[in-house]
């Protein structure tokens, strides 16, 4: 079978999870003896993205390049088209883009396609996230577009007023997003993908309304690349939030409130945070700055404790699989993917979102019992292995699919 | 023997750091790379590694109305006498302060990552400024009455989930 992928942003080596699970899945398929091909759009004048090395690729790339100028509603469907109608493939999957998206979905309608959804971008036009204001935003743009509308326009106003338009604004101003037509593209170019995947039930119910095939399928890691190792006896254990701590919605707060409750009674642990800030760091919490990814895995091994504190609806949470996939057990918020992935008592603890109180007290379990922690650890490497390594999500999620799809 | 090259490189978040200071690092390896960094920014870190010495800002962030803070900017940058000046992005704020560096070369990183040479004048780039707000100004008013006056109309649904 020929499957062909279409993306606007990716770039290799990696820039976001939304690349590393492009590649991982394309790669996966293919080496469930399909043909793959890959098709980026890339405009290095207007999008920090979208550079391919195609020689460090498994399988073919075509990057398509486009001017800003072009980069628009009418010149990237039809390039796109011409170039995949060209490869004849049997399935399209198509992966990241924003407000363009659904042009392309309508110019690829005469092929299978199974459209893939890595955030909120369909429900969120002000900035994918729905997120607002400190906390998770209960509008829908498909349910509420009169409410999203003038929403996004006040937060890309700054953006749109000196016109400096970045990828989102650009897409948002090309596809012409703010105009009540973009709705019923979009409700449509749902309706004529085959299939729609995206990585969390919460995404789902969304979209479950405008497409009767939604398939929640989670993203994964190579289980082989973490070493397990037993934590070294020390003195202080040692709490690990890894991510984009500088981001509120990481809830890095939360850990440090969690980390000054546990400070009034204890002193065996000290929180280590991938934030980029030093001022913030005191006797019991250490920000350690942006961690690439080999130091992030001796960051795992060297850690006895993981925390992902999240505030907003995190779409999958790939830094908690990471810590299980290193023998660590997982404190998580009760958001999003994190409810999926945590199986709360037994890879680690749920707590809910924002609660620093909460977050103390697993925490504080935890560090009052090595054993539970080495317990968590195994069974979390555990549930890595079978839920969540690559091999595994392909033969269990990918493979199925791709049978449903053609048949 | 010729002068080593004094490259100064100013930080701006939303760029890979590291990934502009390595490449800067292969076109110029006899050069001397300053990294000018925030205050505040973890100066041990190994991202810094290309570069030869590294100088922290006054202040973490500098704001527009902050004269006397990017007066301090202005004169930290010119008393490290720059022969190249390198910018992250190139937006209007960032061309001024190259100007006012007064390196004798200015560039930017473009969004594929190459080094483009750019010549900052102040007038130039103020009118800039000023068509870009108009332009952006009149974007946002078309913008502004298309949303506030046509609607979809299925608002009625109710929210969520």
């Amino acid at each position: 079978m020929r499957i062909a992928f279409v993306d606007h942003f990716f770039s290799w080596p990696p820039r976001g999870g939304a690349d590393a699970d492009l590649y991982h899945v394309a790669a996966g398929i293919q080496s469930l003896g399909h043909e793959v091909h890959l098709f980026v759009a890339t405009c290095p004048q207007a999008i920090d993205r979208g550079g391919v090395d195609s020689a460090q690729l498994p399988f073919p790339a075509t990057a398509l390049e486009f001017s800003r100028r072009a980069f628009n509603r009418h010149a990237l469907p039809a390039r796109i088209r011409r170039a995949v109608d060209e490869w004849k493939p049997d399935i399209v999957f198509l992966c990241d883009g924003f407000f363009l998206k659904p042009y392309v979905s309508e110019a690829l309608a005469h092929h299978r396609v199974v459209a893939r959804y890595y955030a909120y971008e369909v429900a969120c036009p002000r900035d994918h996230r729905l997120f607002k204001d400190g906390a998770p935003c209960p509008m829908n743009y498909l349910r509420t577009p009169d409410v999203c509308r003038p929403c996004a326009l006040t937060a890309l106003a700054p953006a749109l007023k000196c016109h400096r338009l970045l990828s989102w604004e650009h897409e948002y101003v090309a596809a012409r997003a703010f105009k009540p037509a973009y709705h019923d593209r979009l409700t449509r170019a749902l309706r004529c993908c085959q299939a729609v995947i995206v990585s969390n039930s919460l995404m789902k119910r969304q979209l479950d309304t405008f497409h009767e095939s939604v398939h929640i399928l989670p993203g994964g890691v190579d289980t082989a690349e973490f070493t397990v190792r037993e934590p070294e006896p020390r003195d202080r254990a040692v709490i690990l939030m890894a991510g984009r701590a500088e981001d509120p919605m990481k809830g890095a707060q939360t850990l440090r409130e969690a980390a000054d409750i546990l400070a009034r009674e204890r002193s065996d642990f000290e929180v280590h945070v991938t934030h980029p800030d030093h001022r913030l760091n005191t006797e019991h919490y250490k920000a350690i700055g942006w961690q690439d990814h080999a130091a992030l895995l001796k960051r795992y091994a060297a850690s006895d404790i993981c925390v992902v504190p999240s505030i907003w609806e995190e779409p999958f949470g790939l830094v908690a699989v990471d810590a299980m996939a290193s023998g660590r057990p997982v404190c998580a918020s009760r958001v999003g993917g994190l409810q999926d992935i945590v199986v709360d008592g037994e890879t680690g603890f749920l707590f809910e979102r924002g609660d620093g109180q909460a977050l103390a007290d697993r925490l504080g379990a935890l560090l009052d019992d090595p054993a539970l922690r080495q317990r968590m650890g195994e069974a979390g490497r555990r549930r890595a292995e079978t839920e969540y390594d690559w091999a595994r999500v392909m033969e269990k999620h990918y493979a199925p699919l791709l049978e449903d799809l053609l048949s | 023997m010729s002068e080593q090259r004094h490259i100064g490189v100013f930080h701006s978040k939303g760029r890979n750091f590291a990934e502009v200071l390595r490449r800067l690092r292969e076109q110029e390896p006899e050069a001397r790379i300053c990294a000018i960094v925030p205050y505040g920014y973890p100066v041990g870190r190994e991202e810094l590694a290309h570069a030869d010495e590294v100088v922290e800002t006054e202040k973490a962030q500098y704001s527009i109305r902050d004269v006397a803070g990017l007066c301090g900017l202005v004169t930290q940058l010119r008393g490290a006498r720059f022969d190249r000046f390198v910018i992250l992005f190139d937006s209007p704020r960032l061309r001024i302060l190259s100007a006012l560096s007064r390196a004798r070369q200015c560039a930017h990183i473009a969004l594929d990552g190459r080094l483009v040479s750019i010549r900052p004048s102040i007038a130039g780039t103020i009118a800039d400024i000023v068509l870009r707000h108009i332009r952006g100004r009149m974007l946002y008013a078309w913008i502004w009455i298309i949303v506030h006056t046509r609607r979809v109309g299925r608002s009625r649904l109710k929210p969520g989930p």
